[in-house]
C-alpha cells in the first residue's frame, strides 16, 4: 500500500522554512527601502505546492507544502494615471502663474505706479499747460512726463521679450531633460524586457519607470501603455516618441523669422504639446506676453499716430512754428514690398467753405404738412447780405406756404425737399436755399424777430448789435465819428461818419446818412429800431471796432448792445459736396465697409456725425477727423491694423470731396461724379496699386507681424528731438481757420500764446474710443490691461492652488496602496519569524520522526 | 484604509507648511498695509483700485487748475473794486467841471487829474499776475492796451481763459472788450478822451449831457463785470469744495477695498499662529512612535 513518505513531510516542512525565509528577505527589502523615493512595497505571494493524490484507502489530497509564486509589487495603475494628469495640470499651472506675477510686478508695480499712473501722469502735465500757458516750466514738464511715459513703456516692452527670449532658453532645457529621461526609459524597456522573457518580475525596475514617468509628467501630456511583452510605448503630446527600445529625439529647431525661437518636432513632425509645463511656457512665449506686448504696441501706435495730427495742426506759443510732430512716426521698417496699412489722411481740411444750405424741420412724410404749418407770432425776418437789408414780415395766423412765397423774391429761398435719413425712406424737409443768388449765408445775417426760425426748426443763435431806439435826446448839429476796424483778414482800415442831425432826429434818414458813408459797418432797419451791423468782413463782431465819438453822438442816442437772434449755420455735408457732379442731397449716400453700408443724409449730417456713424457701425474701420477738418480713417486690431484687409467702396464724388483721391488730376476742382460708384480700398489688391490711387492721401504704414510675435512698434516710439531740445516749439495754439470758397480750409493765422485748445484736444483724446475695435478708450485700456492680467493671474493662482490640493490628495491615496508602513512590516516579520520557527520545528519534529524509523523500526527488544 | 508613515509625516509637512505660508501672507498684509497688492490677489478689486488711483490723480490735477483760476479771478477782483472806485472820482471831477463858475486854472486841474485817471485805468487794464497779462484773453504775453488808450489787442485773441475741472471747462477769463467797452459800443478810454475834449472847449452842454450820461454806461460796465467774477468765484468755491469732497470719498472707498483692517488680521494672525504651535507640538508626538518600539 503506497504511503506518504516521510520524507515527503520534511520536504513539506522544509518548503515552509524556504517560503518564510524568502518572505522575510521581502520584508526586509521592504523596510530597508521605506523611504526611497517612488518605492512600491513588495508582497510575496505564498500559494500551496501541487498536491499529490494518493490512495490510502480513500482517495486522499495531501498538501505538498508552500512556496513563494511571485514578489508583487502593490500598486494602483489607475491613482498612477491620476496624479499624473493632475501634476500636468499642476506643472502647467504653476509655471503659467510664476510668470504671469512676474508680468504684472513689472506692469502694475504696487497700486501706485505702473502704466496707468505714466499715462496719467501725461495728462496731468498737458492740464498744467492748459491752466497756465505761458508758464514755459510747464511745457518743459509735458515733454519731459511724455519722454518718461514713452521710456517706461519701452523699457517694460524690453523686459518682456527678455522675459520671452528666457522662456526660449527654459524650453531648450526642458527638451534636453525630456531627452535624457526618453533615453533612460528605453534601456528600462530593454531590461524589463528581458526580464519578463525569463518570466521573473523586475520590480525595482518597475519601479524606476514608474519614477521617470511621474517625472516626464511634469513636462508635458504623455499618454503609455504596455505591449505583452512588458515594454512602454510613450507618446508625447501627439507623437511617438518611444517604442521599445527605439526612442526618438524631442527636437528643438529655430523659426527661420524669429530671433532664435524654437519649436518643437519629433523627427520631422511638428509636436503639439497640450499641458504640463512645456504647454505653459509655449504658451507664454508664443500667446500670452506676445498679447500683452501687442496691447502695448496698439497703445503706441494709436496714441502717436492720434496726438501727431492734432500737435501738427497748431502753431507754438510765438505763433511761427507750425507742423511738428510730438512723437516720432511709428512707420514701417522691414517690409517695403507688403506692408501693412494703418491710416490714410485725407489732403483737404474741410471746414469754414461757403453755405448755400440750412436744413429746419425734418422727417415729414408729407409736404402739406409742412406747408400748412401756422406762425403763432407776429414778427419779420431781416436778411442782411453784408450790404443792405430786406425785411419779410410775417404775421400771426399765416403758414409757411405764405412765407415761401414772400421769400421768392429775395436772394434767400425757402424750400421743402425730399430727404432720405435712411436708406430705405424718404421723407420730407424744410430749408433755406442760396445757391442760385450765389449767396454765401456765411455772408449774411438772418435777424429773426418772433420766433420764427425756431418755429420752422433751424438752429439760431445769439449776436450782440448796437441798437439805438430813440435818437430824441440828441442835440442837433453835425457829428464825427471815427471807426478804427480791424479785419478778418488782419488788416487795419479807418471809416469816417460825418452826421448831420436835425430837429427832430429821425432813424430813417441815420440809416440813410450812414449806409451812404460807411461800407464795412451797416445800418439796417429792425422793429422800428436803427441796428449797426459790422458785416462778415467784421466777422459780425463789433469788438473788431474802435469807435471815436468825439462828441457824444452814440451816449446821447443811448446806444446799447443788444442781443438778436439770428440764423445759426452748421457745415452739413450738403454745403460740403454741392460742388460735385451729380451731387443730389435727397437720396443721402451709403459708404460700404465689407459688408455694411453705412448710410449718411447730407442734409442734416456734419462731418462729425460721419464719422461717429463710420464708428458705431464697429466694422473695424475706425474714423476720426483733425482739429482742422482733416478726415482719417484707421485699422483696429482686430484685422491686423491694415486697411487692405477692407473692402471700402462709395460714390465717387465722395472720395474727392473728402480728398482721399483725384480722379482726374485736377486739384482745382473736384468734380468726380457722384453717381459713380467707387473702390477706395479692394482686399485682393497688391500695395502698389492701392498707394498709387491714394497718392493724393497722406498714408502711414506699419510692418506687418510674423505669426506668434508682437508688433515692435514700440521699440521706434520716441518724442521728437525738436521738442527735447526746446519745449517752447510746444503746440498750443489752434490758430484761426479762415473762410475760403472750396472747403479746403489753407490758411491759418495764430491767435496767441494763451490759446490753449490744442492741448486741450490733446487732454481730451483720452475719451476717443480709437482702441480695441473702436470701443476703448485710453484710459479704459490702460485699465483693462490691468484687468484682464489680473484675471489671468488670479485664475493660475486660484488653479495651482487647487490643482496642488488635488495632487496631494492622490499622492496620499497612492501611498496609501504601495507605501511602506512599518508596523505593516513589524507585524508581517512577526508572523514570518514564528511561522520560521514553527516550519523550523516540524523539521525537527519530522526529523525525530524519520530517526525514530531508521533507528528504532523493526529492532523490537534489541 | 491603509495608513502609512510617509502619509503621516508627509500630511503632518504639508499642513504645517500651509499653515506658515497662511502666517507668511497675513504678515505681508499686515506690515505692507494693503490686502490686494497684486491684481491677481483679488483681480476685479485690483481693477477698481486702479481705475479709482486714475481718477484721483486725475482730481488732484483739477484742485490745483481750480486754485490757479481763484488767483486770477481775486486779482479781478480786486482790479474791478479799484476801477470802481476811479469812475466815483471821475463822476465828482465831471459834476464839478459841468457847474459852469470854474476858472481855467480849476478847469486845468480837473483836466489833469482826468488825464491821471486815464493812465490809472490803462494801467488796471495791463495788469499783470507774473508774467501774464490777465485782461489780454489768449495774447497775454502781450499789453493788451497801449499808452494812448487804444485797445491793441487782436480781436481773434479775445477769447475768456479757461480752466478743466471734473470733466468741464471752466471759463473765467475776462478781457478788456468785456471790462472796459461799454454797451454804447465805445471805449471807456475814448470815453474820458470826449470828456476831456469838452473840457478842453469848454463846452458845458456836452459835458452835461453827454459825459454825465457816458459815466452810466461805464459804471453799468463795470458792475456787470464785478457781478460776472463774483459768480465765477462762487462756482469755483463749489467745484472746489466737491472736488474736497470726492477726494475724500474716494480714498475712503479704495482704503476700505483694498487696505488691510489691522485688527482683523492680527486676530487671525493670532489664531493661525496659535494653530501653528499645536501643530508643531502634536507632529512630534505623532512622528515618533512605531511598532518598532515596541517590539523587542
Amino acid at each position: 500500500m503506497a504511503n506518504l513518505s516521510l520524507f515527503g513531510s520534511l520536504n513539506t516542512a522544509l518548503m515552509g522554512v524556504y517560503t518564510h525565509k524568502l518572505a522575510m528577505n521581502v520584508v526586509g527589502h521592504n523596510v530597508s527601502n521605506a523611504n526611497t523615493e517612488g518605492y512600491s512595497r513588495q508582497r510575496p505571494v505564498i500559494v500551496t505546492t501541487h498536491p499529490l493524490t494518493i490512495q490510502l484507502g480513500n482517495v486522499l489530497t495531501i498538501g505538498t507544502g508552500s512556496m513563494v509564486k511571485d514578489i508583487q509589487r502593490v500598486r494602483d495603475l489607475f491613482l498612477d494615471l491620476q496624479y499624473r494628469q493632475v501634476t500636468n495640470r499642476y506643472s502647467y499651472f504653476d509655471s503659467t502663474f510664476s510668470n504671469l506675477h512676474y508680468i504684472e510686478q513689472l506692469l502694475t508695480g504696487t497700486t501706485n505706479s505702473g502704466i496707468t499712473s505714466l499715462y496719467d501722469n501725461f495728462l496731468s502735465t498737458a492740464e498744467e499747460v492748459i491752466t497756465d500757458p505761458t508758464n514755459v516750466a510747464a511745457k518743459r514738464e509735458f515733454i519731459t512726463s511724455a519722454q518718461q511715459m514713452v521710456t517706461n513703456i519701452k523699457d517694460l516692452y524690453k523686459r518682456l521679450q527678455e522675459l520671452r527670449e528666457d522662456i526660449n532658453q527654459e524650453i531648450n532645457q526642458t527638451v534636453d531633460k525630456i531627452n535624457s529621461l526618453v533615453a533612460r526609459l528605453a534601456k528600462l524597456n530593454e531590461q524589463i524586457r528581458i526580464a519578463l522573457a525569463l518570466k521573473s518580475t523586475p520590480n525595482d525596475l518597475l519601479d524606476e519607470r514608474d519614477r521617470i514617468l511621474d517625472e516626464l509628467s511634469q513636462y508635458a501630456n504623455i499618454s503609455h501603455y504596455e505591449t505583452k511583452d512588458g515594454q512602454t510605448i510613450l507618446m508625447l503630446g501627439d507623437q511617438v516618441v518611444l517604442s521599445g527600445s527605439v526612442h526618438t529625439d524631442l527636437r528643438a529647431l529655430e523659426r527661420p523669422y524669429a530671433k532664435g525661437f524654437y519649436e518643437l518636432f519629433v523627427g520631422n513632425a511638428r509636436v503639439t504639446i497640450t499641458d504640463g509645463k512645456m504647454k505653459a511656457l509655449l504658451e507664454l512665449r508664443d500667446s500670452t506676453v506676445v498679447k500683452y506686448m501687442s496691447y502695448l504696441d496698439e497703445f503706441a501706435l494709436t496714441l502717436s499716430d492720434k496726438l501727431n495730427l492734432i500737435h501738427r495742426e497748431g502753431f507754438d506759443a510765438s505763433g511761427k512754428i507750425t507742423g511738428l510732430n510730438l512723437f516720432n512716426p511709428i512707420t514701417q521698417l522691414h517690409s517695403a514690398e507688403d506692408p501693412a496699412l494703418y491710416r490714410i489722411l485725407s489732403s483737404r481740411r474741410i471746414m469754414n467753405g461757403p453755405i448755400y444750405y440750412a436744413t429746419g424741420l425734418t422727417g415729414y412724410s408729407n409736404q402739406s404738412q409742412l406747408e400748412n404749418i401756422t406762425f403763432i407770432n407776429d414778427g419779420s425776418l431781416t436778411l442782411f447780405d453784408g450790404t443792405d437789408s430786406v425785411t419779410v414780415n410775417v404775421a400771426n395766423g399765416s403758414s409757411v406756404n405764405d412765407l415761401i412765397s414772400s421769400l421768392s423774391t429775395t436772394w434767400l429761398s425757402l424750400r421743402i425737399g425730399q430727404h432720405s435719413p435712411t436708406s430705405t425712406s424718404a421723407t420730407y424737409r424744410l430749408y433755406f436755399d442760396s445757391s442760385t443768388s450765389q449767396t454765401n449765408l456765411r455772408n449774411t445775417l438772418i435777424i429773426d424777430t418772433g420766433n420764427i426760425l425756431s418755429r420752422m426748426g433751424f438752429a439760431t443763435k445769439g449776436v450782440q448789435l448796437l441798437t439805438i431806439s430813440d435818437p430824441s435826446n440828441v442835440t442837433p448839429g453835425t457829428y464825427t465819428l471815427s471807426f478804427q476796424e480791424k479785419l478778418a483778414d488782419g488788416t487795419q482800415q479807418t471809416e469816417t461818419l460825418d452826421l448831420i442831425i436835425d430837429e427832430p432826429p429821425d432813424l430813417n434818414d441815420l440809416v440813410i446818412q450812414i449806409n451812404s458813408q460807411l461800407t464795412n459797418v451797416r445800418a439796417v432797419f429792425v422793429n422800428n429800431s436803427l441796428v449797426l451791423i459790422p458785416n462778415s468782413n467784421l466777422e459780425f463782431n463789433s469788438d473788431r471796432i474802435a469807435i471815436t465819438d468825439s462828441k457824444g453822438f452814440l451816449t446821447q442816442a443811448k446806444a446799447t448792445k443788444t442781443t438778436y437772434t439770428v440764423l445759426d449755420l452748421s457745415e452739413t455735408l450738403e454745403n460740403v459736396f454741392a460742388s460735385t457732379t451729380n451731387f443730389d442731397p435727397t437720396t443721402g449716400f451709403d459708404l460700404l465697409i465689407n459688408n455694411t453700408s453705412i448710410h449718411v443724409d447730407p442734409t442734416t449730417d456734419t462731418l462729425t456725425d460721419f464719422v461717429k456713424k463710420i464708428n458705431s457701425a464697429n466694422t473695424g474701420v475706425v474714423a476720426d477727423l483733425t482739429p482742422h477738418g482733416g478726415f482719417v480713417l484707421r485699422a483696429s486690431r482686430s484685422y491686423d491694423f491694415d486697411l487692405r484687409s477692407f473692402n471700402i467702396s462709395g460714390p465717387q464724388g465722395l472720395f474727392e470731396a473728402l480728398g482721399f483721391v483725384d480722379t482726374n488730376n485736377d486739384p482745382t476742382n473736384f468734380d468726380a461724379d457722384w453717381n459713380t460708384l467707387y473702390t477706395l480700398i479692394s482686399r485682393n489688391e497688391d500695395f502698389v496699386t492701392v498707394r498709387d490711387r491714394l497718392s493724393l492721401s497722406e498714408l502711414l504704414t506699419v510692418d506687418r507681424r510674423e505669426s506668434y510675435e508682437p508688433y515692435f512698434f514700440v521699440d521706434q516710439w520716441a518724442v521728437t528731438n525738436a521738442l527735447l531740445s526746446n519745449a517752447e516749439s510746444l503746440a498750443v495754439d489752434i490758430g484761426k481757420t479762415l473762410l475760403n470758397m472750396t472747403w479746403n480750409a489753407i490758411n491759418f493765422v495764430p491767435t496767441g500764446a494763451s490759446n490753449v485748445e490744442i492741448m486741450n484736444l490733446i487732454s481730451s483724446s483720452r475719451y476717443d474710443t480709437l482702441l480695441a475695435d473702436g470701443k476703448e478708450n485710453f484710459y479704459e485700456f490702460m485699465t483693462g490691461i490691468i484687468a484682464e492680467l489680473g484675471v489671468e493671474a488670479e485664475t493660475a493662482s486660484k488653479m495651482k492652488d487647487n490643482t496642488e490640493l488635488l495632487r496631494s490628495e492622490i499622492e496620499q491615496a497612492r501611498e496609501s496602496v504601495k507605501g511602506v508602513s512599518l508596523d505593516e512590516e513589524m507585524a508581517n516579520m512577526i508572523k514570518y519569524q514564528h511561522a520560521f520557527s514553527a516550519a523550523a520545528r516540524v523539521i525537527t519534529a519530522v526529523d525525530e520522526m524519520i530517526g525514530r524509523v531508521i533507528d528504532k523500526l523493526g529492532v523490537v527488544g534489541r | 484604509m491603509r495608513i502609512t508613515d510617509k502619509m503621516i509625516s508627509d500630511r503632518v509637512l504639508g499642513n504645517i507648511q500651509s499653515s506658515i505660508a497662511k502666517i507668511a501672507k497675513l504678515h505681508d498684509q499686515i506690515s505692507s498695509g494693503v490686502m490686494v497688492r497684486y491684481p491677481s490677489d483679488d483681480a476685479v478689486v485690483a481693477t477698481r483700485a486702479a481705475k479709482i488711483q486714475s481718477r484721483l490723480r486725475e482730481i488732484e490735477q483739477y484742485k490745483g487748475n481750480v486754485n490757479y483760476a481763484q488767483n486770477i479771478l481775486n486779482s479781478y477782483d480786486t482790479s474791478l473794486q479799484e476801477v470802481s472806485s476811479v469812475y466815483q472820482r471821475l463822476r465828482e471831477l465831471l459834476v464839478q467841471a459841468s457847474n459852469g463858475v470854474l476858472t481855467a486854472d480849476q478847469r486845468q486841474a480837473i483836466k489833469e487829474e482826468i488825464k491821471e485817471i486815464k493812465a490809472h485805468l490803462i494801467q488796471i487794464a495791463n495788469t499783470q499776475v507774473g508774467t501774464d497779462y490777465v485782461f489780454a484773453g489768449y495774447e497775454s504775453d502781450k499789453a493788451p492796451v497801449d499808452d494812448d488808450g487804444d485797445i491793441v489787442m487782436d480781436p481773434n485773441a479775445s477769447k475768456p481763459r479757461f480752466i478743466n475741472a471734473l470733466g468741464y471747462k471752466i471759463e473765467y477769463g475776462l478781457t478788456v472788450n468785456d471790462i472796459f467797452m461799454t454797451k454804447t459800443g465805445v471805449s471807456v478810454f475814448k470815453l474820458i478822451d470826449m470828456s476831456l475834449g469838452a473840457l478842453e472847449n469848454n463846452d458845458q452842454a456836452m459835458l452835461l449831457k453827454a459825459s454825465l450820461l457816458s459815466l452810466d454806461s461805464l459804471e453799468d460796465s463795470v458792475a456787470k463785470s464785478l457781478a460776472r467774477v463774483g459768480g465765477t468765484q462762487r462756482m469755483t468755491e463749489m467745484v472746489s469744495l466737491r472736488i474736497e469732497d470726492l477726494n475724500n470719498f474716494m480714498n475712503e472707498y479704495i482704503s476700505k477695498e483694498v487696505d488691510t483692517d489691522l485688527p482683523k488680521t492680527l486676530m487671525e494672525l493670532s489664531t493661525n499662529q496659535a494653530a501653528l504651535t499645536a501643530a508643531l507640538k502634536t507632529a512630534a508626538d505623532i512622528l515618533r512612535a512605531t511598532l518598532v518600539d515596541y517590539i523587542d
